[in-house]
């Protein structure tokens, strides 16, 4: 099973790819939004601002795939960062409609809220409210690097799979059946992403 | 709870890994891919690799290395040298790198850095600012040319933010590769003051150094000569700890 990881013009791919790579899991790198057939998972990575990547899902002809891949066929596609706040609805980043698979908008941080710094970038500790396929263990320490000025907001709150407290609790990570999405970056987290990828790559 | 980034700072020259004291003579300590694979193993942090001849050669940046560095790199990496274009910016983030940090091409072009934080989003540009201490204030450093850059520090700080700046890295020159202690006077007048996080660089010395830092308001603690070299004959050492 080989993991297609989404290149359309923004993120750091190859990031993703040598980690896939140093923990055994097949991977490729796709440029050309009809490769997206032979996937059966899909890793959409990101960085940037919110309206750069909506603009480059437009110019790159990859929205009606994603949308067939993730709504349609069903299959599993792990959002990373940027990748995650696109699958929301809108962004107070930017103009742009997002794909809007999870009910949610992307806010961005107070900075009187509690004294934060903006970015909110470094390394936190998840908080998980319940058991989800990707935060199972039990007493364990999931620690991430985090580095990003906004953040999710779901309106169904069920969805949210783990949070994190800075200035407000925001959601960290939120699955949707076949649709996750997290804010920090797994392939930027030492031995905690190896694990993410690995567990998502047995989904 | 966010914890403070304890961050080495790798400094390279001719492709080949050095520490500088006081930002000159230059001592070689091995080779920078092997190096960052030790770190990696250390789990640190961050890693912050300034290549610090590729605008002062006029080389630019060296993609070959960057990307064989890269992919070592199971933690953030931020890069910065000789970055002068959006082309270069794209390259360097497809190669896998999350931050580039800027400094002498965004005092001749600020235009830059508003086109960068348009398109990758401000918490991936760092702005880098050398400082150097003289007749009782603090001053932006050019290094290319030994000189002090015009205005005041504060107001250029201020100029960058109003860009939307992410971050900011500030090193200062007369500690560089000393051990003789951070400089807590211009952490509080300075950095404390700014509302993103910044990373102070210089005369880290020991744990109790780290310590005091960490009950300070700044995002990162960024460390050459502790974590490269050992002892006063300045033995190599790859080392870590928090």
């Amino acid at each position: 099973m080989k993991i297609y990881v989404v290149d359309y013009g923004t993120g750091n791919v190859n990031s993703v790819v040598n980690m896939l790579t140093w923990i055994g899991i097949d991977s490729v790198i796709i440029q050309n939004p009809k490769d997206i057939i032979y996937a059966d998972k899909v890793i959409l990575p990101g960085i940037g601002s919110f309206d750069n990547g909506m603009q480059l899902l437009q110019d790159g002809n990859w929205i009606d795939v994603l949308n067939e891949f993730a709504l349609i066929k069903q299959k599993y596609i792990l959002g990373i960062c940027l990748g995650m706040q696109l699958m929301c609805n809108f962004s107070e980043e930017g103009t742009k409609n997002g794909l809007g698979w999870i009910d949610a908008n992307v806010l961005k941080f107070n900075e009187s809220e509690g004294k934060i710094k903006i970015p909110h970038m470094g390394w936190n500790n998840l908080n998980i409210p319940i058991n989800s396929s990707l935060f199972y263990k039990q007493d364990f320490d999931y620690r991430y690097y985090f580095v990003h000025s906004y953040y999710v907001e779901l309106n169904n709150r069920d969805l949210i799979t783990s949070y994190v407290d800075y200035g407000v609790n925001f959601t960290s990570s939120f699955q949707c059946d076949n649709i996750i999405g997290v804010q920090f970056h797994p392939e930027k987290s030492h031995k905690n992403g190896m694990n993410l990828f690995s567990d998502f790559s047995k989904l | 709870m966010l914890s403070k980034r304890v961050i080495p700072v790798l400094t390279i020259l001719d492709n080949r890994l050095v520490k500088t004291e006081k930002f000159s003579n230059p001592i070689y300590i091995g080779d920078p891919i092997n190096a960052i694979r030790i770190y990696n193993e250390k789990e640190v942090d961050e890693i912050v690799v300034l290549d610090i001849g590729a605008t002062k050669n006029g080389k630019g940046v060296n993609f070959k290395l960057l990307k064989e560095l890269a992919e070592e790199c199971f933690m953030p990496l931020s890069y910065g040298g000789g970055i002068a274009s959006l082309e270069d910016a794209k390259k360097i983030f497809w190669i896998g790198v999350e931050k580039i940090i800027i400094q002498n091409e965004v005092f001749n072009n600020p235009f830059l850095i508003s086109e960068l934080v348009r398109i990758y989003g401000s918490s991936s540009i760092v702005i880098s600012i050398d400082v150097i201490y003289s007749f009782g204030r603090y001053y932006a450093y050019n290094y290319l040319t030994n000189s002090i850059r015009e205005g005041d520090l504060a107001s250029i700080i201020q100029c960058f933010l109003d860009l939307g700046i992410g971050e900011f890295c500030f090193n200062l020159k007369e500690l560089d590769g000393t051990l003789s202690g951070p400089d807590f006077s211009f952490i509080k007048e300075y950095i404390e003051k700014i509302n993103v996080p910044s990373i102070y660089i210089g005369g880290i010395s020991s744990i109790r150094d780290l310590e005091e830092l960490y009950n300070l308001n700044l995002g990162g603690i960024g460390i050459g000569r502790l974590f490269c070299l050992y002892g006063p004959h300045k033995a190599p050492l790859i080392r870590y700890f928090k």
